[in-house]
């Protein structure tokens, strides 16, 4: 059984994200979700990076 | 679709594997000298290994340097067009570089040829990684350090963290898959590359959408490629988290994957260096105009393809050692 761990649900979190915003922006161009998952990935990249 | 394109295509994975193997390389030969007995080995045999992919790597560079029109592109489907008189500054500060880069590569080829040392491997790894580094970094120069530049720049050099390092990656990977007593010397570096490369998306999106709103451009190409990159993250977090440690798991008590494993870690393997690939390769083309479908038909058409031609010789390889 492969387990995941809190960090990397959170990664999957802003893919999930920025699966969701493609059609939010195509149907209503609303980039809302986009801009959240992205910042939210960077946010992340560095907690990661500071973290040991 | 124009040939030039594709040539500048070729010239971004040449740079991009060239600077990412020599990354590798010189963290391998460093590492050998550092160790001694079977891991000092070890680490030498994967310094040469990635010499080699190095080499290549230059040469693809280098070939479409010399045919290549003035091209450049961002890597997610967002773009921010060069102005000609960028194009060809950057052309100018980069020129006397490949020059320097093809005269530095045939003197290492003749130095190398006779025999690899790691302190050898060492002063040709970090001087083609300062080469490589300095002219990816410069696709356009707008003639100052402003947020523009830090956009090239920035798209330049991530492709060495990303998409060069995901290669990497596969190719010392593809070369240890089945010896498991080399490849628990490979799997603890797993973790570390993979924090490169989720560092690399980072820069990449910290450098289009957080700074440029005006490169968003909502095209077929766009939505594609934020679709790529939505499947990149999620086949990534797999990849590097509990499929790693699986892995890293098994090599270090001198287990091989076992064959689901295997065919998992194939496949997951598979999505990553062709979604790499895939962004990189479509932003590359100002004029493609096919339909979102299309190009996620296609795209998923080479990952299938891929995965069956991988089973076909796998199993035509399992059926050979029997026989044998």
């Amino acid at each position: 059984m492969l387990k995941f761990r809190f960090a990397e649900i959170a990664q999957m979190c802003t893919g999930l994200g920025i699966l969701i915003s493609v059609p939010l922006i195509f149907f209503y161009g609303n980039f809302n979700v986009w801009f959240f998952a992205k910042i939210a990935y960077v946010l992340g990249i560095t907690i990661m990076l500071i973290k040991k | 679709m124009e040939i030039m394109e594709l040539v500048a295509f070729f010239r971004q994975l040449g740079l991009a594997l060239a600077g990412a193997s020599s990354l590798w390389g010189l963290v391998y030969a460093i590492k050998s000298l550092k160790n001694i007995g079977e891991k000092r080995e070890v680490y030498e045999r994967f310094a040469k290994i990635l010499f080699f992919a190095s080499m290549v790597a230059s040469l693809v560079a280098i070939s479409a340097w010399f045919i290549i029109a003035d091209v450049a592109g961002a890597h997610e489907g967002i773009t921010l067009i060069p102005t000609s008189t960028e194009l060809t500054r950057a052309r100018a500060l980069t020129n006397p570089l490949f020059v320097i880069w093809v005269l530095g590569l045939f003197i290492a080829n003749l130095i190398f040829s006779k025999k690899k040392t790691s302190r050898g491997l060492i002063v040709f790894f970090s001087a083609q990684l300062a080469l490589v580094l300095t002219i990816i970094s410069i696709p356009a120069w707008t003639g100052m350090f402003g947020a523009r530049q830090l956009f090239f720049t920035a798209h330049g050099f991530h492709s060495i963290m990303t998409l060069g390092t995901v290669l990497t990656l596969d190719i010392l990977f593809y070369g240890v898959r089945h010896k498991p007593s080399i490849a628990r010397f490979l799997a603890p570096i797993f973790p570390t590359l993979s924090k490169v490369i989720w560092v690399g998306l980072g820069i990449d999106f910290l450098s289009v959408g957080l700074i440029f709103p005006e490169a968003l451009v909502l095209s077929d190409k766009f939505f594609f490629s934020q679709t790529v990159v939505g499947i990149l993250i999620l086949n990534g977090v797999f990849l590097s988290g509990p499929l790693t440690r699986k892995m890293i798991a098994l090599f270090e008590i001198g287990k091989n994957l076992p064959p689901k494993l295997s065919t998992i870690a194939t496949i997951s393997g598979t999505i990553s260096i062709i979604s790499w690939t895939t962004i990189t390769f479509v932003d590359f083309f100002k004029n493609l105009t096919l339909p979102y479908f299309a190009l996620f038909g296609i795209y998923l058409t080479i990952i299938a393809t891929s995965v069956c031609l991988y089973v076909l010789f796998e199993h035509k390889r399992v059926q050979k050692i029997r026989h044998v």
